[in-house]
């Protein structure tokens, strides 16, 4: 015959009320583990998103000149020197005015060779012929127009004898397109680089800007690219070479920053649960000392019964964590069904997002988890430590 | 041959003295009462022997072991193999059943003999509680209760049979009974029995009374 954990379990357990309470405690602990694996998940999950479709809506890297319009033949030889650039697009983008339906929206709009703009991108642009555009869903949504209407782009006439009239030219939309980032699903407008230069009165070697696709995927060797092209780029001035995550550069450092300042704060609701399963120790300790201290005098050891209390608390942190990765897995599916966790675009720069964990942030968050069960364990240890069998039999006489 | 030797012990909780200067020899098989007025110090006593407490001086010595001497895991370990005891309330654990409840010494030492089944169910039929045996406490009267608390107190045949009260919380009937019971049982396995009592009938049915007052023996 052994003493089963499960014995002292019945014995720990014992009643309604103790069982509720238990329950209650391991659920707040999980909710406030699932807190933070969320908030955590949504940081990355942000950045995630946001690196995916700028990457999907741009190329690795970015060309332009501090000069605005330049001659693409300037820099074509050095682009062809570089063995890691794969394809290159240079494009013509202009500011405009989108009307329809009397509603208006300032957009920019990108003159691109449609074959060359889908080798660096993933937008699998369509136009059916010169006069046809192509523009991000949100614009879309915002005149409510789909393929086959037309819409109005005016540009500023570049005659001197009609300077400050504006030049309205209809075009028929042949495909939309998703970039997955708000602003640019809203502004971006795709139109057959020649037309655009023809409108703006351009020669045909003058671009604004060069998207390059290079042989490599991962962050720190596009990075790395960019180095390497700057350095070379130093020897024509003008020219600078930029990531395609480069404009949230800013936004994605804070996003860093603001994810380890909350995991911080967010520990105060773990505080709280902590102090729920604290709560949960005293009052069993309390309720079963008696059972506890019968168990001492028949000779059962302290070391064994602060064993007990230890696997018990092993047993809570594990069922918490089991249960926050339950609780986080549901929220991302609510996430990505419910409407009402659509994040409002214009503010986030993404539409929507989903939870991004990897198994440091399991690992971050469980550990502390353990940490903050492991001062409760010492705590409870201690008091049980000093508290003598006969004290306890007799409080509990009493 | 003296089993227990209680010498010069002093005991007290904060600034309340609770023994002063105790000494007490008691034989192995010897079946005696202490009885004393409340709060005269015959309880600490009672625990001290049993190892459930400390005294602050003094030696306290059972089967020549010196308690002060043992680990807490020893001490536990004597208090399993050695003690018995009989509290004034039965303490029996509720979310067990009764037999459960007897088995609780021998589950704590990994005791699984059948010889130990059969001395259980025996000590059952002589105290006549075999039908709540599968009964949880709470289904079973006061008296059965205290029964089958001794039976748990005897189930791994103790030398040291030591009793708080054991008739406090009984009426007149059963605590004749549950006291002959009591001394026929720890003669059958010769256990010492030290019984501590206020219950004047109950300390004259015995051969050596000890009398404690103001944390002295007085007589």
């Amino acid at each position: 015959m052994k003493l089963k954990f499960s014995s002292l379990y019945g014995i720990v357990l014992e009643g309604k009320s103790t069982l509720r309470f238990f329950i209650g405690a391991i659920l707040s602990f999980s909710f406030s583990i699932a807190v933070i694996l969320s908030t955590i998940g949504l940081m990355d999950g942000f950045e995630a998103s946001l690196i995916k479709s700028l990457k999907n809506s741009s190329s690795d890297l970015v060309l332009s000149s501090n000069q605005g319009f330049f001659d693409f033949e300037k820099i074509e030889p050095l682009l062809k020197k570089n063995k890691f650039i794969q394809n290159y697009d240079p494009l013509v983008i202009a500011q405009s005015f989108a009307v329809y339906d009397q509603k208006s929206k300032g957009v920019l709009v990108h003159g691109v060779q449609e074959s060359d703009f889908n080798k660096v991108t993933n937008l699998n642009l369509k136009f059916q012929d010169t006069s046809s555009i192509a523009i991000g869903s949100e614009l879309a949504s915002f005149y409510d127009i789909g393929i086959g209407d037309e819409l109005t782009l005016i540009f500023s006439s570049t005659k001197s004898s009609e300077d400050g009239i504006p030049n309205l030219i209809n075009f028929k939309v042949s495909s939309i397109v998703n970039h997955g980032v708000f602003e640019k699903d809203l502004r971006f407008v795709y139109v057959d680089k020649s037309t655009l230069s023809q409108v703006l009165g351009l020669k045909d070697k003058a671009v604004n800007k060069v998207l390059i696709k290079t042989d490599k995927n991962s962050l720190t060797q596009i990075e790395s690219y960019n180095e390497d092209l700057s350095e070379q780029l130093k020897e024509l001035s003008t020219f600078r070479s930029n990531t395609f995550w480069s404009e949230f550069d800013t936004l994605l450092e804070a996003v860093k920053v603001e994810k380890f300042s909350i995991t911080l704060i967010l520990q105060l609701i773990v505080v709280v649960s902590v102090f729920n399963i604290l709560a949960f120790i005293i009052f069993v300790v309390e309720k079963q000392a008696q059972s506890f201290f019968l168990l001492s005098a028949l000779g059962l050891s302290k070391k064994l019964i602060i064993n007990f209390w230890i696997k018990l608390l092993a047993f809570v942190w594990l069922i918490s964590c089991v249960l926050g990765i339950f609780l986080t897995f549901v929220f991302n599916i609510l996430l990505n069904t419910l409407s009402v966790f659509q994040l409002p675009g214009d503010i986030y720069v993404l539409s929507e997002l989903s939870l991004k964990l990897d198994s440091m942030d399991y690992i971050l968050v469980f550990s502390i988890a353990a940490l903050w069960i492991a001062v409760i364990g010492i705590v409870c240890g201690y008091k049980l430590k000093k508290k003598s069998i006969l004290s306890g039999l007799r409080q509990e006489f009493s | 041959m003296s089993v227990v030797l209680v010498k010069d012990v002093h005991k007290s909780y904060g600034e309340t003295k609770v023994l002063s200067g105790v000494n007490l020899s008691i034989n192995e098989g010897e079946q005696l009462v202490i009885q004393g007025p409340s709060g005269s110090g015959k309880s600490t006593l009672l625990y001290l022997l049993g190892g459930l407490d400390q005294g602050d001086t003094g030696v306290v010595k059972i089967n020549n072991k010196e308690l002060s001497h043992l680990s807490d895991e020893d001490l536990a370990k004597f208090r399993n193999g050695e003690v018995g005891f009989v509290f004034q309330f039965h303490f029996l654990l509720p979310s067990m059943n009764c037999l459960e409840n007897i088995y609780l010494p021998a589950k704590i030492s990994q005791r699984d003999d059948d010889e130990l089944k059969s001395w259980v169910l025996d000590l059952a039929e002589k105290l006549g509680v075999t039908h709540c045996l599968k009964k949880y406490p709470f289904e079973i009267s006061g008296g059965e209760q205290q029964r089958v608390n001794i039976i748990r107190a005897l189930s791994l045949r103790p030398r040291l049979l030591l009793c708080d009260e054991p008739t406090g919380n009984l009426d007149s009937n059963n605590s004749q009974l549950v006291m002959k019971l009591l001394k026929d049982l720890s003669k059958e396995v010769n256990s010492t029995l030290i019984v501590v009592t206020h219950d004047v009938k109950i300390a004259d049915s015995f051969d050596r009374k000890i009398t404690i007052e103001d944390g002295h023996i007085i007589s």
